[in-house]
């Protein structure tokens, strides 16, 4: 028994509930023998890993699913041993830049070389290539995405890529100019509802569409979270009647409070108490962008739609300078500060048309 | 007033004054009679111009008319002018006559006339002057001494030359005569006026002074000149004398510091007291070292000694100076060592310290003085820089240091006992608690340098710099000492280096010769200091060359020289919410977020791509700031330590942690299915809700079905997640059952639940983890009879590879195991997984004694109180029964 979220994940592609079109696509790709690096992206919850799992079970059969974690130590220029633990089957390794820091192109290097270099033992194999799933592609370092392009091509008789990433704008020209773009778009409403009632079935239980709705409401076309939600509420109240209440990550509870203090008021020293905040934040391992962006739609939400664009465009400026920058904290409170600012400004003199 | 009262006085008393003019005493005969053939000629020629006039009066007439506008200032100059030609040219006629004048109360005294020389026009007299004056007036002006017309007009008659084209002047005589005053250009500044100059100084004004004063006066310029002689000598002299000690300078190469080092102990500059604590302690060394003893008070401490050290040495065997450098630590090792007796023997940095030199340099200078050989004085060794004797084989010096105040044989097995240290060792540091010098401390006496006294030092530097001609005011050397904190050595250099280019020593010099000099040592505390609160007036007074109202060479100069570019930053980023001037618009603020943003852009670029040019940019990124943040306010809230980014950091290294450990205990799958990040903003809060479902606490038996449905879902999901509950004691003593890996500490913030997730209770917990060791109990079971049966077989593999780290962990003392007999053998059916964990000394106890699944179920005997295993034992059940 396990978590809805896995056992209901679609093994093949037939099984897929939505984007059949997709799911013929990769199929005939997986039959033609000629199977191309792919980069496959879409928003997160959107079904791109168990489009990817399923491909390769397209591809190589059900030993495929035997996945087994491997310890493997690295060494770094520097000397420093890493040890990295990597999901992998028979058929297929799975990398994720995160677990690595900042040594994934000496990871990335070591990785593709070997399997490039060693030819497919199992003489069962469907394919004579193996796979190289880097998940997060979009969080690779740009000296990684570098080392990635020459054995793509050089390496091409052994190894496939599949990438994963959220957004291809992170990912450098050169290596989407060699996969083949593959986007898996956000589930609709509807695709949704869909498959919530396809669970309710096999549990064997009614889903109520009130209940369905308010879990579609707050998964924001996440169909992996709304089915965490959807499962949360069924453990919390069995029967699905009456007042649900929706599991909401605390971390989003928090950047609403956050959200609302500077909204609030705006001085240094709620300037001083937000940061305390936001260190609770980052050191509960919320991803920065994640605070920053959870805030600033919070924010948007709020307050004027003339201030709309402008809060918007300040969450981008510092979100690039975070990215160019270390300290996060100096940027989100930058962002913090001018947020306030503007606020201030805007319900002072009831205008603000100050985007420098 | 008028013309004709003044004049009158001119023509008729000189001749009475003339009989009376009294020849001073001092003054020769020949002069009182020219004067007398002056005064005849004097009255001749007034006669003829008189007449003149008379002839030219029809045109006088016409020419009564007031003067040209420009012509008020002309006959003013010109009477001084003329004046100083008449005194000039007539000296010796007009001496007499003169002399007669001033000593009439009527006439003013020339230089006055001189000094007010507008009167004479403004008032314009010549006009009013034909309006015939009343003799009786001039009796009146009598009393009140004119101010104006005196003998100047007088000599104009004489003046034939020059004749001006502008109107004559016109007067008139007491007896009606009417006189005409011509009026001459200005005559050319050339070298008549240099001379009327001079007529003046040696004439014209000794007519006017008493002869005792004209006297005094040539005595005094006199002396004067000879003053300016002897000025010029002297001038020559010191010219020469400079000369000669700049080439003396250059040809010497002595440095001021070597040539002043003080000689001997009473010239030491700096406290008295640290000068006799060293002198004291080598004098400890007397007993040992010259086999006398220490007259003096004393005693009892002596006394003390010499239970403690046979030999009679000091406790501490070894002195350790410590101080900043310049303070003549040096200065007084070498001093005192040679005042008490010794020779000294110097090892600083420049020589290599290994632990061979202790064995060879320091022990055969010490030995070889022990018999009072060479120069028949003992060796005092002074090691000199002793804190830089770190790291490596350095190390070692300091520790083969130790074994020779010790007294610690060279070589362990030999029985030969070790030679005793006989001679005093001083060592000499800068920083006294320098790691390397740990070891040292405990044996050392330790004597610390203070800052000698400013004005001492200031007095010392004056007589130096008056012992080398360099002219310097106490002002002014007391700023260098203020500037160098004291350091006598870079005091004399900086003097010296100013010597060499000038001869005074100037705040400019100091101020260009001392930037940057001192740079040790920022503390963080000043950084943040000087940055958030701007100069007071005094300091700003005080601070050398670096502050003229400009801050950025002053900051960024102070930000450099702390080094710590991060730590500054930290300090400045967690204070500034605190700091006073924060507009109410919090414009400056955006500013200095701008500022801190550039700046980490800078550190990153700097740290990440090794690009180190752009090091050079970063002070100037914070010093940024004063400009927004500056009050003298801020005064009153100090910086604190910059603690909450590192706390933070701490508490999310941590919370990776507990992460990581729950990502290697998720099955693969979940693994790959869920990122890091995703794993931590979705999965984890909310499987935190997926697992505290509203269970009540009730005996596992009697949950009522739909609670028991709960109950088995929930075992589910948490046995192949790898999260289990755990019993702890708690802080206050209370049994709590804790979650492993604890990742409820993401669904806690601020130390707070969230609200929605019920609060998990110790008895739920409870219930929830008999009921999961119950499951883990029955699938080892059902593994044994046959693999497969219980659950989907993708997680009995993820069990199987997964849990049983966990298994082995959480096991303990298990007994819903249907092996009720504690010390039954095993049947060996174990399968190897369970065989090869069960690391804990209960589950050997209990797990290992696994018999094949027997499907009636026996009682269940619990012994759960405490987690110290130093209590439990295994009992027999008899025993219990």
């Amino acid at each position: 028994m396990s978590l809805w979220v896995d056992k209901y994940r679609p093994r093949s592609l037939d099984e897929l509930h939505y984007h059949p079109e997709l799911s013929s696509r990769l199929r005939s790709l997986s039959a033609s023998g000629d199977f191309p690096h792919i980069l496959f992206y879409g928003p997160s919850g959107a079904g791109k890993k168990t489009r990817i799992m399923a491909t390769l079970r397209e591809l190589y059969g059900p030993g495929v699913e035997k996945l087994r974690i491997d310890q493997r130590v690295f060494v770094t220029p520097s000397n420093r041993k890493l040890d990295v633990n990597v999901v992998q089957s028979n058929y297929h390794i799975e990398l994720t830049p995160s677990d690595v820091g900042m040594y994934d192109r000496v990871v990335i290097q070591d990785i593709l070389k070997e399997i490039a270099q060693t030819q497919q033992v199992d003489l069962n194999a469907k394919q004579r290539f193996k796979v190289v799933i880097i998940n997060e592609a979009d969080a690779l370092t740009r000296d990684a995405q570098a080392a990635l392009r020459r054995t793509m091509e050089k390496y091409m008789n052994n190894m496939r890529l599949i990438l994963c990433a959220n957004s291809t704008s992170k990912i450098i020209a050169p290596i989407r100019s060699r996969c083949l773009l593959v986007r898996v778009a956000a589930p609709t409403d509807d695709e949704m509802t869909k498959v919530l009632q396809h669970v309710a079935k096999k549990e064997r239980f009614g889903l109520p569409a009130s209940a369905s709705k308010s879990i579609l409401a707050s998964s924001q076309g996440n169909l992996r979270k709304a089915l965490l939600v959807f499962e949360a509420m069924k453990m919390q109240k069995p029967d699905l009647t009456g007042d649900l209440e929706v599991a909401k990550p605390d971390w989003e509870t928090y950047c609403a409070k956050i959200a609302d203090s500077i909204l609030q008021e705006q001085s240094a020293q709620k300037l001083l108490d937000v940061r305390g905040k936001i260190y609770e934040l980052l050191s509960h391992c919320i991803p920065p962008t994640v605070v920053l962006k959870t805030i600033s739609e919070r924010i948007v939400d709020k307050v004027d739609d003339a201030l709309k664009p402008q809060i918007v465009h300040w969450a981008a400026y510092y979100e690039l300078r975070m990215r160019m920058g270390s300290k996060k904290i100096f940027h989100l409170e930058a962002y913090i500060a001018k947020v306030m600012t503007i606020y201030k400004q805007f319900n002072m003199i009831g205008y603000t048309d100050d985007y420098e | 007033m008028s013309e004709s009262t003044t004049i009158k006085p001119l023509f008729e008393p000189t001749d009475i004054f003339n009989f009376d003019f009294p020849t001073p005493p001092l003054s020769n005969q020949s002069t009182s009679e020219t004067s007398k053939d002056a005064s005849t000629n004097l009255e001749s020629e007034l006669e003829i111009t008189r007449d003149m006039e008379i002839r030219s009066r029809s045109e006088r007439m016409i020419l009564d008319s007031p003067p040209p506008p420009d012509y008020e200032e002309e006959p003013d100059f010109d009477e001084d002018e003329l004046a100083m030609m008449e005194l000039e040219r007539e000296t010796i006629t007009l001496t007499k006559k003169t002399t007669s004048i001033q000593s009439n109360p009527f006439i003013v005294d020339k230089s006055k006339g001189k000094d007010q020389p507008e009167e004479f026009v403004s008032s314009g007299i010549f006009e009013e002057s034909e309006t015939d004056q009343p003799i009786a007036s001039s009796s009146r002006l009598a009393l009140t001494p004119p101010p104006e017309s005196d003998l100047t007009p007088l000599p104009i008659f004489q003046n034939h030359f020059n004749t001006c084209t502008l109107p004559s002047l016109r007067a008139e005589t007491m007896q009606g005569k009417i006189i005409t005053f011509k009026r001459r250009n200005k005559p050319k500044p050339s070298n008549i006026q240099l001379h009327s100059k001079n007529a003046k100084v040696n004439v014209g004004d000794l007519l006017s002074v008493p002869l005792h004063k004209l006297l005094a006066e040539v005595d005094e310029l006199k002396s004067q000149q000879e003053a300016i002689k002897l000025q010029q000598k002297y001038d020559e002299e010191r010219r020469r004398a400079e000369r000669a000690s700049m080439t003396a300078i250059k040809r010497s190469t002595v440095m001021w510091v070597d040539k002043y080092r003080p000689k001997q102990f009473t010239d030491l500059l700096g406290e008295d007291r640290v000068h006799r604590d060293v002198m004291n302690w080598l004098k400890e060394w007397d007993k040992c070292v010259f086999k006398r003893v220490q007259p003096g008070k004393k005693r009892k401490l002596d006394d003390e000694n010499f239970i403690v050290d046979p030999l009679g040495r000091p406790r501490e065997r070894i002195l350790l100076l410590s101080g900043p450098p310049g303070y003549g630590k040096t200065t007084l090792a070498h001093i005192v060592a040679r005042h008490a007796g010794y020779k000294t023997l110097e090892i600083n940095a420049s020589d290599d310290r290994l632990a061979a030199t202790v064995s060879t340099r320091i022990k055969n200078a010490i030995d070889a003085g022990s018999g009072l050989a060479s120069d028949g004085k003992p060796t005092c060794v002074v090691i000199d820089e002793i804190d830089g004797a770190s790291g490596g084989g350095d190390m070692s010096f300091i520790r083969s240091l130790l074994k020779l105040i010790q007294d610690v044989p060279a070589r362990k097995k030999s029985n030969t006992p070790a030679r005793p240290l006989r001679r005093p060792i001083i060592c000499i540091c800068n920083d006294l608690y320098a790691s390397s010098l740990r070891p040292l401390r405990p044996f050392a006496r330790v004597i610390r340098f203070k800052k000698p006294q400013s004005q001492i030092l200031v007095k010392r530097l004056r007589e130096i710099c008056d012992r080398e001609t360099l002219s310097a005011d106490l002002r002014v050397l007391t700023t260098l000492v203020d500037v160098t904190s004291g350091d006598v050595r870079s005091c004399l250099n900086t003097l010296q280096f100013i010597k060499s280019k000038s001869s005074a020593v100037t705040d400019e010099a100091i101020r260009s010769s001392s930037v940057g000099m001192k740079d040790s040592g920022t503390s963080l505390q000043n950084v943040w200091n000087t940055i958030f609160i701007p100069l007071a007036a005094k300091q700003k007074r005080k601070a050398i060359g670096i502050d003229n109202g400009r801050y950025v060479d002053r900051l960024s100069f102070t930000i450099q020289a702390s080094g710590e570019y991060d730590k500054v930053v930290q300090g400045l980023f967690e204070h500034y919410p605190n700091v006073k001037p924060l507009d109410a618009s919090l414009g400056n603020l955006c500013k200095v977020h701008d500022w801190l943003g550039y700046y980490d852009h800078l550190s990153t670029r700097v740290s990440e791509s090794q690009e180190w040019d752009l090091m050079g940019y970063m002070p100037y990124a914070i010093t940024a700031w004063y400009h927004h943040l500056a009050a003298p306010a801020n005064n009153s809230k100090p910086t604190e330590w910059p603690k909450a980014d590192y706390e933070a950091y701490q508490a999310r290294i941590a919370n990776e942690e507990i992460s990581t450990s729950l990502k290697n205990l998720v099955p693969p799958i979940l693994r790959s299915l869920f990122s890091t990040s995703t794993l931590l903003t979705e999965f984890i809060p909310l499987i935190m809700r997926i697992i505290s479902p509203p269970l009540k606490p009730v005996n596992a038996n009697i949950v009522k079905a739909g609670e028991r449905a709960i109950l088995d879902r929930l075992v589910d999901l948490m046995i192949p997640l790898g999260l289990r509950f755990w019993q702890e004691k708690g802080e206050n003593g209370q049994p709590m059952m804790r979650l492993e890996p604890p990742i409820d500490v993401f669904v806690h913030y601020e130390g707070k639940r969230a609200d929605d997730i019920a609060a998990s209770r110790f008895a739920v917990r409870q219930l929830v983890a008999q009921a999961i060791e119950a499951e883990i109990a029955r699938r080892k079971g059902a593994g044994v009879e046959g693999d497969g049966t219980t659950g989907s077989d993708g997680f009995a593999k993820a069990y199987g590879l997964k849990g049983n780290a966990g298994l082995g962990k959480r096991t303990v003392d298990k007994a819903e195991l249907p092996a009720t007999d504690f010390f039954g053998r095993t049947k060996s059916i174990n399968i190897p997984l369970l065989g090869t964990e069960s690391p804990t000394e209960e589950s050997v106890s209990t797990n290992l004694p696994i018999e094949p699944p027997i499907k009636k179920f026996k009682a269940i005997y619990k012994f759960n109180e405490g987690s110290s295993s130093a209590v439990r034992k295994s009992i027999k059940m008899s025993t219990l029964m």
